[in-house]
């Protein structure tokens, strides 16, 4: 589903330079559900970045579902992240502007999905995550938890087949994180979606079907 | 839609000020741009008594110069000069011959009372169909009535309440410069921004001592105080009408060889819109140089406004450099956030265009002779009477200027930050940098 | 002082937005300067004096019945003598100083005889008045070499032949003293006749805003006392609603024949009506700076607001170190000044060019003068500066109220 070859990521600044990932090689198999573990700045959330093509690499090949993915334009990007990828952040991201439902719709504004449909499929997931009764809520009005299930709910609402998990628990109680990794198990077994999740939670890696480890950006395990 | 009202509304929450102060100098931008379109516009608009201006050609000058370049004489037309280049023209719906009184004043009094001063038109029958005055009572003098030198006259209704308190005054008299007059025809009062047919008095030119033709040269009466406009039954005629009168004229042409002069061809007739760019009488009126002035002072008036909101939009942006990030992340392509961000950005600018657009109208309305100054000063007694109309004001052509100006400003002052904040790294914005 | 070397180090990283406002200062600078330019040198020839003083003047108009009038007298043959009766009627009146009749004379108006002067091989196009001596009473015109309105009169009267020329005749830098030519015989265009220089009086003007042209005035002898303007002096103490009274008195008693008094006008209304559409020029000019400040207002208002904003935890620091707010709007203001002398730099430049190549306004074909253009550079510098001045103080003042723990906590 997700292979990786010969990945290097390189922060050039004027004085500096940085290598946060260096030859990273790695496949991700379709139905696995991955956790990438190490200590902080080793380049975890570099990794994920990469492969949700929010960044490119400085050297390697990403090939999604087969698709190599170097030389795409912003547009081909574009299509993808909107269609294969679903990203949950450690700090939500949420746009405190919008509603609960109309966050949930922003993967949907760019498909060619009328109104009626994206309310519909908006308020399916919704209920997926058990979040139908605070639809019209602001996310300030929610606790830590239920942003988080908003933003679950954004990322699969167009039915992605890989979903990147930038420690989704990382902010919330042991309680509340339960039930986020509960909702995880459920899309990776149920539905089979991919998954490949930064985390620093050792309870939580063991429950996954594979665990990699990262250290000073090289791949140790 | 609702994306962008609702994005709009969390930027006058958040950024209060900065917003503001966007909105208001967007609508202090298109509120002068619109008083100079109107400037211009009224013009060449049509309203009463000129509904026809698009139809109208117009001879405000004539000019004539002798054979070997040494002399020339030049001023509005004779008589003698309209008669020949005009009475044989078949085209045009009317022609008609009128002299302005500029700088000197008419006098009128009513039974003896003190005089007033008032301006006077002095013009023949064809006027009254070529310009579409309203007619409150009576009507106005015929071909008949000029013929026979009838002593009948025009009157404004605010000079017929000034004199008599009333409009119910046809056939009553009054003395213009002591010489009574009957009045024929009371009219509603003109706008002096319809220079061509305003007057506070009309009488027939049959009926004073006008000189009809005054100079010349090699004693060719050329030059008098008369204009001419032509009315054409439609636009497409104007061409043609054109063509006729320069046949007219080349065979007065030959007449005037033989006393050593030619007609100094200025393009005269004009139509409306050249008419108004105000050429002297021995001039042509260049398109091109007005074209060039006014490009050059929308230009400043758009650009200067649009750096100061072009920053100012950046860093609004840079506010929600977050959301960007998240919209990139789930699939918003590059072109479609620029076009979101200048299309949200238009919402705004058309709303502070509205707010500048009324700001417009008001002061227009209320500062008429302030805006208009270059039209309506040459008149001595009009005070008052610039009246705008609103058929000028809300006509389309003002509507449709004051869009494209919102969408040139909107364009120009949004383009470079929305560029830049779509290119920028999606997880540098999701981190709320802007690099 | 840190404050300096950290001020210089933070526009350069802050240099996008900067950059923004250089742009901005450096365009309106230009403009500005322009206009500045155009209003300072017409302001300049507006306060000139035109060589007429109109104070309590006024202009008789007169007409003649047209022969389809029921009150035309067939039998008055001789207008002139009229004209000359209504004169001599004004001149009994004791509230009036000085009467003038002359023909394409007075000032703010439109009329306009020209004719070519000549001496020797010197010729000159200019602009010739005709005059009684009552009309250099009336506008109380001076002499050039210092002579008084009544010893001008005097010696225009005691040259029947002769004509008064403008001081602009020979321009500033003529080998030939205009003085030396007193006496001198001149003649008016192909005429034969010989006229003699009587005297010189300063630069006359038609209205406030006419520049030097090359035409000179001239002012001759009115033939047979008739002409088409009559202007009259009205003694100070006497001149209020003076136009209300005449007007009475005149449908009484002056009408002579078939000549009438038609109108009366102040000088001073003639003088707007005349100046008015170069009025409007400066106006506009004025509207066009106005709006350009305007805009530099609330550019700078906006964006010194939003980075005082995200300063909060910096401007809270230097707080904590005791730092006064007096000296939070002080480097603010500096910063602000900096920028504009950045900007004012190219911009000066510029302005040279186009001052140099001539595209801003010509006085008497000048477009480049020094004491001229440094006024006008300065000016603008002024008033630029006003503006991020005025552009500060909201957000200085926001500044000020920063409580530093509380933006320090909130870091």
């Amino acid at each position: 589903m997700i292979s990786l070859s010969g990945i290097d990521k390189i922060y050039r600044t004027k004085e500096v330079e940085t290598q946060a990932l260096e030859n990273v090689n790695m496949e991700v198999e379709k139905g696995e559900f991955l956790s990438v573990m190490g200590p902080s700045g080793c380049g975890k959330s570099t990794l994920l970045n990469i492969i949700g093509l929010l960044d490119t690499p400085t050297h390697g090949k990403v090939i999604l579902n087969g698709t190599v993915t170097e030389g795409m334009n912003d547009r081909t990007l574009a299509a993808f992240r909107n269609r294969e990828i679903g990203f949950i952040f450690q700090s939500f991201h949420l746009i405190q502007s919008l509603n609960v439902i109309d966050n949930v719709e922003v993967p949907l504004l760019y498909r060619n999905i009328s109104a009626k449909d994206r309310r519909q499929m908006a308020k399916t997931v919704l209920e997926k995550v058990g979040l139908s009764h605070r639809q019209h809520h602001m996310p300030s009005e929610l606790s830590g938890g239920q942003c988080q299930r908003v933003a679950i709910a954004r990322a699969i609402v167009g039915n992605p087949e890989i979903i990147l998990a930038d420690e989704p628990t990382g902010n919330l109680d042991s309680k509340m994180g339960a039930e986020i990794m509960d909702i995880l198990h459920h899309l990776n077994k149920d539905e089979g979606r991919t998954i490949v999740m930064v985390t620093h939670n050792e309870e939580q890696a063991k429950q996954t079907s594979r665990i990699v480890r990262f250290f000073d950006g090289r791949q140790i395990q | 839609m609702n994306q962008y009202i609702k994005r709009i509304w969390a930027s006058l929450r958040q950024d209060s000020v900065v917003t503001i102060i966007n909105i208001l100098g967007t609508a202090l931008a298109i509120f002068l741009i619109m008083i100079m379109v109107l400037m211009q516009e009224v013009k060449v608009l049509p309203f009463s008594p000129e509904s026809n201006r698009d139809r109208f050609l117009i001879a405000d000058a004539f000019a004539v110069e002798k054979l070997d370049k040494n002399g020339m004489s030049a001023g509005g037309l004779s008589e003698f000069v309209a008669k020949q280049l005009y009475s044989s023209l078949k085209t045009p719906e009317a022609v008609t011959l009128f002299a302005v009184n500029f700088g000197t004043s008419c006098l009128l009094s009513a039974d003896n009372s003190n005089p007033i001063s008032v301006d006077q038109k002095q013009t023949d029958a064809s006027f009254w169909r070529v310009f579409d005055f309203d007619f409150i009572s009576g009507k106005p003098y015929d071909q008949a009535a000029f013929n026979a030198k009838q002593k009948v006259l025009v009157l404004s209704e605010g000079v017929a309440r000034h004199l008599f308190h009333s409009v119910n005054v046809v056939g009553r008299t009054v003395e213009m410069n002591y010489t009574p007059y009957t009045i024929c025809g009371v009219v509603h009062d003109v706008s002096s921004l319809a220079s061509l047919a305003y007057s506070q008095i009309w009488v027939p030119y049959s009926t004073t001592n006008i000189i009809k033709n005054m100079g010349g040269i090699n004693d060719m009466p050329c030059n008098g105080p008369f204009h001419v406009v032509a009315l054409a039954r439609s636009k497409s005629d104007l061409p043609k009408i054109i063509q006729e009168y320069k046949k007219s004229a080349a065979a007065f042409n030959s007449q005037l060889k033989s006393h050593g002069m030619k007609i100094t061809d200025n393009g005269r007739p004009y139509g409306i819109f050249d008419c108004s760019l105000g050429a002297f009488s021995n001039q042509k009126p260049d398109p091109k140089i007005f074209y060039i002035r006014e490009g050059l002072i929308f230009l400043i008036l758009l650009l200067v406004p649009a750096i100061n909101l072009s920053s100012m939009t950046q860093s609004r942006l840079r506010r929600y450099i977050t959301e960007i990030g998240i919209r990139r992340a789930f699939g918003c392509r590059r072109s479609r956030m620029l076009t979101d961000i200048v299309t949200e950005n238009f919402i705004l600018t058309l709303a502070a265009g509205c707010i500048g657009l009324l700001f417009c109208y008001l002061f227009t309305y209320f500062n008429s002779d302030l805006v208009f100054a270059n039209i309506t000063d040459y008149f001595f007694n009009s005070n008052g009477h610039h009246s705008v109309n609103f058929s000028l004001l809300f006509s389309p052509t003002v509507f449709l200027f004051a869009l494209l100006f919102c969408f040139l400003l909107n364009l120009l002052s949004s383009i470079i930050p929305a560029w830049q904040a779509s290119r920028t790294n999606i997880v540098n914005a999701l981190n709320g940098r802007t690099r | 002082m840190i404050m300096n070397k950290k001020l210089i180090s933070q526009i350069k990283n802050e240099w996008h937005s900067n950059l923004w406002l250089i742009v901005e200062l450096f365009f309106v600078s230009v403009i500005l300067w322009f206009v500045v330019d155009y209003v300072y040198t017409t302001m300049n020839t507006y306060h000139q004096p035109i060589g007429f003083d109109i104070t309590h003047c006024y202009n008789i108009i007169y007409s003649q019945l047209d022969p389809s009038n029921p009150n035309y007298d067939p039998n008055d043959t001789l207008p002139e003598n009229d004209f000359k009766e209504i004169i001599s009627r004004l001149r009994q009146r004791s509230d009036i100083e000085a009467i003038g009749v002359s023909s394409a004379s007075v000032p703010y108006s439109t009329s306009y005889i020209g004719d070519e002067l000549k001496y020797d091989t010197i010729s000159r196009n200019v602009r010739t008045r005709q005059a009684d001596s009552g009309f250099i009473r009336v506008f109380r015109i001076k002499g050039a070499q210092g002579e008084s309105t009544e010893q001008l009169v005097r010696q225009f009267d005691k040259t029947p032949d002769g004509f008064i020329v403008a001081s602009d005749f020979l321009g500033p830098n003529h080998p030939i003293k205009l003085e030396s030519l007193i006496g001198k015989r001149f003649y008016f265009g192909d005429s034969t006749k010989v006229d003699r220089l009587a005297a010189i009086v300063g630069r006359l003007r038609n209205n406030d805003y006419e520049l030097v042209g090359n035409t000179s005035s001239v002012i001759k002898h009115l033939e047979n006392g008739v002409g088409d303007d009559i202007s009259i002096r009205v003694k100070a103490s006497q001149d209020n609603d003076f136009k209300n009274r005449f007007w009475i008195y005149a449908n009484r008693s002056l009408r002579v024949g078939n000549v009438y008094v038609s109108d009366i006008q102040s000088y001073q209304d003639m003088r707007r009506t005349v100046n008015h559409p170069y009025d409007i020029i400066v106006r506009d000019f004025m509207i066009g700076a106005a709006f350009l400040l305007l805009n530099i207002f609330l550019g700078l208002l906006g964006t010194f607001w939003f980075r005082t904003q995200r300063r909060k935890s910096e401007v809270a620091l230097f707080k904590a170190l005791g730092a006064t707010n007096g000296s939070v709007f002080a480097r603010q203001m500096t910063e602000g000044l900096l920028l504009l002398t950045l900007a004012t730099i190219p911009a000066i430049l510029i302005d040279l060019n186009l001052a140099y190549v001539g595209l801003n306004t010509s006085v008497d074909g000048v477009t480049l003068a020094p004491g001229r253009f440094i006024v006008a550079v300065a000016i603008t510098y002024v008033l630029i500066a006003l503006m991020i001045f005025f552009g500060n103080l909201m957000p200085a003042r926001k500044a000020m109220k920063v409580q530093p723990a509380e933006a320090l906590h909130e870091e």
